[in-house]
């Protein structure tokens, strides 16, 4: 097992079902575990003395089997102390600078719905750099003390003798203190780290002025026609057929290559990726596919190669040395775990993506330029789509901002997103360690993040508005 | 302005894709939801006439199935009288009799072990220097993502670049436009379908389940990643009863096929054999009728034969011999590539007669008057992108330069390139191996 997690030990009967609650603690595990089996979808582990760090003696019985019971909260590693003794796929750095305002925090969380108090974070935060000071205190002190033996081991003469005992004396004390510490703070870092993680990204100030183009149609509402439900449980699927796939098709590739004579460079990433890559990006796992892998604690999630996580295998745990901004695009499957059974709520979508990576300054400025590029695109078609500034409380947990592009379904009466713009900033880079050349603090990539066009939803508002035909 | 030159005619769709049938979105129904229902054909597997030609059969087919089980449970099941034993002889029966492999054309008991070589496509070139294979060229020209992908997106994880991601488009596009010229019409279609539908199709997720990636169940229910969109187009067109007038329906799909199945054989190294990867497929749909279905697969041959042809890569048309076929296929044909870097022949493309096979298990079947018959299902693929890309670099690349000539029949679709060069910024990534 090659990530920190919070194991719970639990006692289990002979009939192997979970009784009887032990301490619920929280160690590492810096050794594989054997696994036992699942129960109630919850992986359990048959643990031998010493499996786990700080595990008592005490809980291992012959009666009964002792097992650790395996939640993994996070993928990423934890920094620090503890994440240097695993072996880890990225180490995310934390951006503190979001905790010193923690008025503009509180009303962040509270915009995006999270049930988190900010200045409870911050006091925890400030705990965890208090612990973390005073061992870096205890152990200067340790260094000092230290020298100050090799003095006196070097000097002779018996009146040394009492000096001798305050230093043995003091570095006992010492040793102690710096154990104490230690364990503290190994029992604080997990939580503490797993409280910033999941914090959302902050959010950007600036306005944006609502445009709108084209003329609504007016036109009666026909249905998805040549759309047909593939599956609709657990999740949803669809075929298109006849003018739907042919514009998939052709559309799409369309609009590719107009973004490839804007400087894009096109790839073509897998569509498995490792759970931190997941999680890197700030996505929950219930909101993609898992594999079945049953002998693995940690199967590959199925995101398709046009999705964030898959663009950023590209670049995940790497310096830059190019010039920016650097913009990549890709055009292909995209998968989200979705029930809703409107072509647009699909499981399944074909988009067209780009991923820009600028420094600090240029982001407000690349945003601006894939949104002007985007309406340059669109506004020449004969639809009507308004580009507006998303709310706070529609983010997803990586977007600074979002500038969404939509059209007006007929048969919904709503707006429907086919198009969007995403300031993401340095959450993405600080999880999944992209950095500019040198690497340090101060040196993370910026992320924009643009779906170019979500087919589905594309498509079905323009079956909505009567078909216009696309002809310049 | 690159806009200006951006059209579509919707209106000249519609005549191309004339309407015959319209399907609305339903919320009520999904189509891939239940089963279909099987219909073997019981009288010609348990007419004991037949058991010593369906024993050679699968003997000759890898071994699967057992006639003289599947004639013994129908024996009993006919003698059982109780009701109750009766349903569940009869269950046995038939998951026994589903294994059984289709009928074969009666040319291949000649053929022995080898494929017959029915003809080559375009002359090998000669090279005045060595070669180099696909991996190599991919390095010298920075067009291909492989290290440090492991860890992140798992083993055989690639990430194709620049010009070989833009040529990657140019295939796909342009093998549509020749199937759309040849009379198919395209489906787009799910990647993840239920394990009933690719059983349809005569993959038994069981026995192969080392081929078959499978979703989390306790999550996703039985979900499987399609290998291919033939059991997608498939399964759309399962309990469906078609208008005699539609056929031969031809079907083409651009889809992502995933695949588990693994190798370590130094031939197949690199992309030639990857887990994921895009394919152009044909699917076409024929009355009962073999000489419709034979005529439809040679079709499909052709028209493998002249998009090879047209790459000006060198190519041999092999007819398979029994045993290469998989259970539901009547005979298939395999278009292997000259790939000069590695020095073999590589499969780029197969196309089977699965004759009713599918149509059977699917409940695929046309009304002609009064009554329904099962239909025959033809599929080929029209472009597989990994081995094309292969075939294509080893082909065409030039000693000096660290360039590759593009087929001019892909130049409109590469807006007018006609090599593939390293990119003029070239990526400058290094990953972060220690911390």
């Amino acid at each position: 097992m090659r990530f920190s997690s919070r194991i719970f030990v639990w006692k289990l009967s002979s009939t192997f079902g979970i009784s009887g609650l032990s301490n619920e603690s929280c160690f590492m595990s810096t050794q594989p575990l054997c696994k036992f089996k699942k129960i109630n979808q919850i992986e359990v582990y048959r643990i031998k003395s010493g499996q786990l760090a700080a595990l008592s003696e005490c809980y291992f019985s012959r009666s009964c089997y002792t097992a650790a019971v395996v939640r993994p909260e996070s993928y990423l590693t934890i920094p620090g102390a503890l994440g240097r003794q695993v072996d880890s796929l990225v180490k995310p750095c934390i951006d503190k600078m979001q905790l010193v305002d923690f008025q503009r925090l509180q009303y962040n969380l509270n915009e995006r719905g999270y049930r988190l108090n900010a200045r409870e974070l911050l006091e925890l935060w400030k705990n965890y750099e208090d612990i973390i000071a005073e061992k870096a205190k205890i152990e200067s002190r340790r260094k000092e003390n230290s020298k100050i033996g090799k003095q006196l081991n070097k000097k002779s003469g018996c009146d040394l003798q009492k000096e001798f005992d305050t230093v043995k004396e003091t570095g006992i004390k010492l040793r102690n203190e710096a154990k104490r510490i230690q364990k503290i703070l190994e029992e604080i870092e997990v939580p503490t780290m797993m409280k910033l993680l999941s914090l959302p990204n902050d959010y950007c100030d600036e306005p944006f002025k609502t445009l709108s183009f084209g003329e609504p149609s007016g036109y009666s509402v026909s249905g998805d026609e040549n759309i047909v439900l593939a599956l609709n449980s657990p999740d949803s699927f669809h075929f298109m057929t006849k003018e739907n796939a042919f514009l998939e098709l052709k559309f799409c590739n369309k609009l590719l290559q107009y973004l490839l004579n804007q400087n894009c460079r096109l790839i073509s990433p897998p569509d498995f990726v490792k759970s931190a890559i997941v999680e890197g990006c700030g996505i929950d796992y219930s909101e993609v596919f898992t594999m079945n892998e049953q002998d693995s604690s940690d199967p590959f999630r199925v995101v398709g190669g046009a999705s964030l996580p898959a663009m950023c295998t590209l670049v995940a745990r790497t310096t830059l040395r190019n010039e920016t901004p650097l913009r990549f695009s890709t055009l292909g499957r995209c998968y989200s775990v979705s029930d809703g059974t409107n072509i647009f709520e699909s499981s399944q979508r074909t988009c067209v993506q780009s991923l820009s990576l600028v420094n600090n300054e240029q982001s407000s400025g690349e945003v601006d330029f894939m949104v002007d590029k985007l309406i340059n695109f669109y506004s020449v078609l004969p639809v009507h789509f308004r580009v507006s500034k998303a709310p706070l409380s529609s983010l997803k947990r990586y977007e600074k901002a979002k500038i969404s592009f939509e059209m007006y379904s007929q048969s919904k009466k709503k707006y429907i997103e086919f198009a969007c713009v995403s300031n993401i900033g340095e959450f993405i880079s600080r999880r999944l360690n992209v950095y500019f050349h040198p690497r340090g603090e101060g040196q993370f990539v910026n992320f924009v993040f643009s779906t170019c066009i979500d087919f589905n939803a594309f498509v079905h508002c323009w079956n909505d508005n009567g078909r216009p035909s696309l002809v310049e | 302005m690159y806009h200006a030159k951006f059209q579509i005619w919707v209106g000249r769709l519609q005549q191309v894709f004339p309407v015959t049938h319209r399907y609305k979105c339903s919320a009520t129904k999904a189509i891939l939801s239940d089963p279909a229902i099987l219909t073997l054909d019981v009288a010609y597997i348990t007419d004991s006439r037949n058991t010593h030609k369906i024993d050679k059969l699968i003997q000759s087919r890898k071994g699967k199935g057992d006639i003289h089980l599947v004639q013994k449970l129908w024996k009993e099941y006919n003698e059982e009288t109780i009701e109750k034993m009766k349903s569940k002889k009869y269950e046995k029966f038939m998951l026994e009799a589903c294994k059984i492999p289709n009928q074969a054309h009666s040319v291949l008991d000649s053929y022995g072990i080898e494929p017959k070589i029915v003809k080559f496509i375009n002359d090998k070139r000669k090279f005045d220097f060595q070669p180099r294979d696909f991996a190599d060229l991919c390095q010298k020209c920075d067009l291909l993502k492989t290290e440090f992908l492991g860890f992140l997106a798992g083993h055989k994880s690639y990430i194709i670049k620049d010009s070989l991601a833009e040529l990657e488009q140019a295939l796909i596009q342009r093998t549509c436009d020749e199937l759309l010229k040849k009379g198919f019409s395209l489906i787009s279609v799910p990647d993840f379908l239920p394990y009933h539908v690719i059983e349809g199709c005569g993959m038994d997720i069981k026995a192969e389940r080392g081929q078959v990636y499978t979703l989390d169940p306790s999550l996703h229910g039985d979900l499987c990643l399609s290998g291919t969109s033939e059991m997608a187009i498939a399964g759309f067109l399962s309990n469906q009863v078609l208008n005699v007038d539609e056929l031969p329906l031809k079907l083409a799909a651009v889809s992502r096929c995933y695949r588990a199945e693994i190798s370590s054989s130094f031939d197949e190294r690199g992309i030639y054999r990857v887990h994921q990867f895009t394919k152009v497929e044909m699917f076409g749909v024929t009355k009962n009728d073999i000489s419709q279905s034979e005529a439809l697969l040679q079709e499909f041959v052709d028209i493998q034969s002249e998009l090879s042809a047209s790459y000006g890569i060198h190519c041999q048309l092999l007819d398979m011999p029994l045993h290469e076929l998989g259970a539901p296929a009547y005979r298939k044909f395999d278009i292997e590539a000259w790939m000069p870097g590695r020095n073999m022949f590589g499969e780029i493309s197969s196309s089977s007669n699965c004759t009713d096979f599918q149509a059977r298990r699917l409940n695929i079947k046309y009304e002609s008057g009064e009554d329904t018959y099962f239909c025959h299902t033809v599929n080929g693929t029209a472009c597989a992108v990994p081995r094309m890309l292969i075939a294509l670099l080893e082909t065409f690349q030039n000693r000096y330069a660290d360039t590759i000539n593009i087929p001019e029949v892909l130049w409109p679709y590469m807006n007018y390139q006609k090599l593939l060069t390293p990119p003029v910024f070239p990526l400058k990534m290094r990953y972060i191996k220690s911390w």
